[in-house]
């Protein structure tokens, strides 16, 4: 991708050229390394808490529902 | 999929720790991360019928973060366009204890990337995503994708200091703005 030699690319922007294999390497490895310590947090009670609220509004709507016919 | 499906709240919490580093790359701060990746299951809760089956939960849960998410930045941004410094403010409060110095410095470059270059980085480079499933995501075209991750790793390194990435970068990027001129 990205051969000089296309008209339509002739911005800045599209000919910027890709990093090297390595650095790309080495920052992808960092990027990993930050994100995994952040998805590897533990997650807090109110998304479950939250859920099972969801849930269990729905299921009480329903049975109103069926109540009334 | 219905709201019956036992396995759908599980599939909805297993995503929640990848929902919520996403949210905490990109907007930095905990606090609102948890609350954006709250409305998020919210309304993906109230949409499953917009869900199709089959297709892909994480990536139909990740657009719904990153489009609450932004439309909230442009509220925000016209409600405290004359408030100076207070987004640099926001960007400083990450939680860097227990955390290596070396990332410490990362997450400091990170924050040199503007918001479209970190969410392509995220998706592509963090988490995984395939440049199309990016793409729909993202509502972008594939080759703006490509070219937001491509700038992304650029300017990360510049600002990290790898110094072979950065000559060879900035002799191309000028190689190409010459040849654009000339050309022109």
């Amino acid at each position: 991708m990205g051969t000089g030699s296309d008209p339509k690319r002739g911005d800045s922007v599209t000919m910027q050229a890709p990093l090297p294999v390595e650095l790309q390497g080495q920052i992808g490895q960092r990027l990993r390394e930050a994100y995994i310590e952040l998805i590897n947090e533990p997650v807090p009670d109110r998304f479950v808490t939250l859920l099972q609220r969801l849930k269990q509004r729905e299921e009480e709507s329903k049975e109103e529902s069926r109540d009334e016919k | 999929m219905t709201k019956s499906d036992d396995d759908l709240q599980a599939l909805l919490i297993g995503a929640v720790p990848n929902l919520r580093a996403f949210a905490n790359s990109l907007c930095g701060d905990p606090t609102r991360a948890d609350d954006l990746v709250q409305d998020t299951l919210v309304k993906a809760w109230s949409n499953l019928d917009g869900f199709e089956k089959g297709s892909n939960l994480k990536a139909w849960l990740f657009t719904i973060l990153r489009n609450t998410y932004f439309s909230e930045l442009r509220k925000r941004r016209r409600e405290v366009e004359d408030a100076d410094g207070a987004m640099a403010e926001r960007l400083s409060v990450l939680p860097e204890q227990h955390v290596h110095m070396d990332l410490v410095d990362f997450k400091k470059a990170f924050n040199v990337l503007s918001d479209d270059q970190k969410e392509v980085l995220l998706l592509v480079g963090a988490e995984g995503f395939s440049y199309e499933e990016a793409a729909e995501i993202t509502n972008a075209a594939v080759g703006t994708v490509k070219s937001r991750v491509n700038r992304a790793r650029v300017a990360l390194n510049k600002a990290l200091g790898f110094e072979a990435g950065e000559s060879f970068n900035s002799n191309s990027e000028f190689v190409g703005v010459a040849r654009a001129v000339s050309r022109g």
